[in-house]
């Protein structure tokens, strides 16, 4: 397991890209996050719904084709977002069809944000960058990397300015709506290296995150956006 | 699941067409304009965006937008409301959009956080809606609108707190100085060997492509890795590709 980083102060965090293609070398790892999930989402949120008997949060979205960069730390899974692409059934489409006025947007080349989390004892640290922020960036640097067109998220709506502020220019895909008594909205976010550059510089983060174990990148095989534009 | 009537529709359509409008206005007054006129459909005559009450700015400081009837906005100053204000302290409380009636105070022990919204009907705002927004660095803002008898059905509430969310984070970002401009510290063969080497390639297989010897090739790598004061080769290439030197 790799120990990250290290600077003149402290390891920083690497951002594993986890697919169904190297999951093998991470089986421990998983087997840490679908528990942190249960634990985070279940009974720290209270998420009641997503409760299993076995204390793993697992839903019918994480499928091969999941995402999951996994930020490690040590031998420790400290934080986490979960990509699905919207070719597939995604929470948007699957669920909350309602949040998308304007219609759902289904391509190969978008992926749906989830399960964004940070273990407790790592949240609102004041040494930068944080965890959270490696896991943002890592984001936007794996969309980049991957020639992805946008992200979409369902997210609680008072997460939008922050996302606004990161310099993500999240787009509403309709109005907010009370969902289990959370008012949430649906939103797409432009992949661009102006939006990653922006993560960056506002969250201290000054180098690439991602770690492609097993793995060569690209690993979706989408069309190179630099070359379609130059085309 | 909430199905969304025809009303409700409306007014999702209106707000959708605001987020489009606000991003290509050019100037807060712009934005302002745009904001008077969509919140007036719905009955609110009034509003105000400022940043959230900390220890150390005076309200009249952290004032972004100001739509308040001027008698009210000077009374309020005068008499420092802002510290008595309950929709003040509630935003401080809470990430969801609220009525101005759901603020809490003690009407008893705190009677001139009563007077507040007493007065503000004289100004007619006798019902308002207040959205607070929150950065997740402990900083924020609010937007406030209110009005005589507006509307707070469903759909105008989702409504208004999409545009309230859209409106000041543009007003914010017109009010910001325009970022400096991207500062050129490399020269253009850096940039171009630079370019290749974000590509993935050796120093050998660019002097190959630019037909430059290797030691020349390097040099420049070592030129702009200095420049940017970086590390290593995965270092210069990211640092060139933040400040904007290259692009992928």
């Amino acid at each position: 397991m790799s120990r990250g980083i290290a600077t003149r102060d402290r390891t920083i965090a690497d951002l594993h890209v986890i697919t169904y293609a190297n999951r093998h070398l991470y089986e421990d790892a998983l087997e840490e996050y679908f528990r942190l999930r249960h634990q985070i989402y279940v009974e720290e949120r209270r998420w009641t719904q997503l409760a299993r008997p076995d204390g793993r949060e697992i839903d019918q979205f994480d499928t091969p084709s999941t995402i999951y960069l996994m930020a490690i730390e040590g031998p420790r899974v400290v934080g986490s977002h979960r990509l699905v692409p919207t070719s597939k059934p995604n929470l948007m489409s699957d669920l909350f069809p309602f949040l998308a006025m304007r219609g759902l947007v289904r391509s190969p080349d978008v992926y749906e944000l989830s399960r964004v989390f940070v273990v407790r004892d790592r949240r609102g640290e004041q040494i930068q960058p944080r965890i959270e922020s490696i896991i943002m960036a890592g984001t936007m640097e794996f969309g980049l990397i991957e020639s992805l067109r946008q992200f979409t998220i369902v997210m609680e709506t008072w997460w939008l300015p922050r996302f606004q502020e990161m310099g993500w220019n999240p787009r509403p895909l309709g109005v907010p709506v009370d969902i289990n008594g959370m008012n949430c909205i649906g939103i797409a976010a432009n992949v661009t290296e102006e939006a990653w550059r922006e993560t960056c510089r506002k969250r201290a983060v000054d180098r690439p995150v991602l770690v492609w174990n097993g793995l060569n990148a690209p690993v979706l095989g989408l069309p190179d956006r630099a070359l379609r534009r130059a085309g | 699941m909430p199905a969304l009537e025809q009303d409700d529709q409306h007014w999702g359509i209106r707000a959708m067409e605001f987020v489009d409008a606000v991003d290509s206005a050019t100037s807060t007054d712009a934005v302002t304009s745009l904001f008077k006129t969509s919140i007036a459909q719905a009955g609110f005559n009034a509003y105000v965006m400022c940043g959230l009450p900390d220890s150390h700015t005076e309200f009249r400081n952290r004032i972004i937008a100001n739509g308040w009837p001027a008698e009210w906005l000077s009374i309020y100053l005068r008499d420092n409301m802002a510290k008595d204000d309950p929709v003040e302290r509630h935003c401080l409380h809470t990430v969801e959009p609220f009525d101005w009636s759901d603020a809490p105070y003690d009407a008893e022990r705190e009677p001139k956080a009563q007077t507040v919204m007493r007065r503000a009907k004289d100004f007619r705002m006798a019902q308002g809606f207040c959205v607070p927004i929150h950065y997740g660095d402990g900083s924020g803002a609010a937007v406030s609108i209110a009005g005589e008898c507006p509307d707070l059905g469903r759909g105008v509430r989702a409504a208004m707190h999409l545009m309230a969310l859209y409106a000041h984070h543009r007003a914010r970002g017109l009010l910001r100085p325009a970022p400096p401009k991207l500062n050129r510290l490399l020269t253009e063969r850096e940039r171009e060997v630079l370019r290749w080497a974000a590509a993935g390639k050796t120093d050998w297989e660019i002097s190959m492509i630019l037909h430059i010897s290797r030691r020349t090739a390097h040099a420049h790598m070592q030129n702009a890795a200095r420049k940017l004061n970086a590390v290593n080769r995965v270092s210069t290439i990211v640092r060139a590709l933040r400040a904007g030197e290259i692009t992928l």
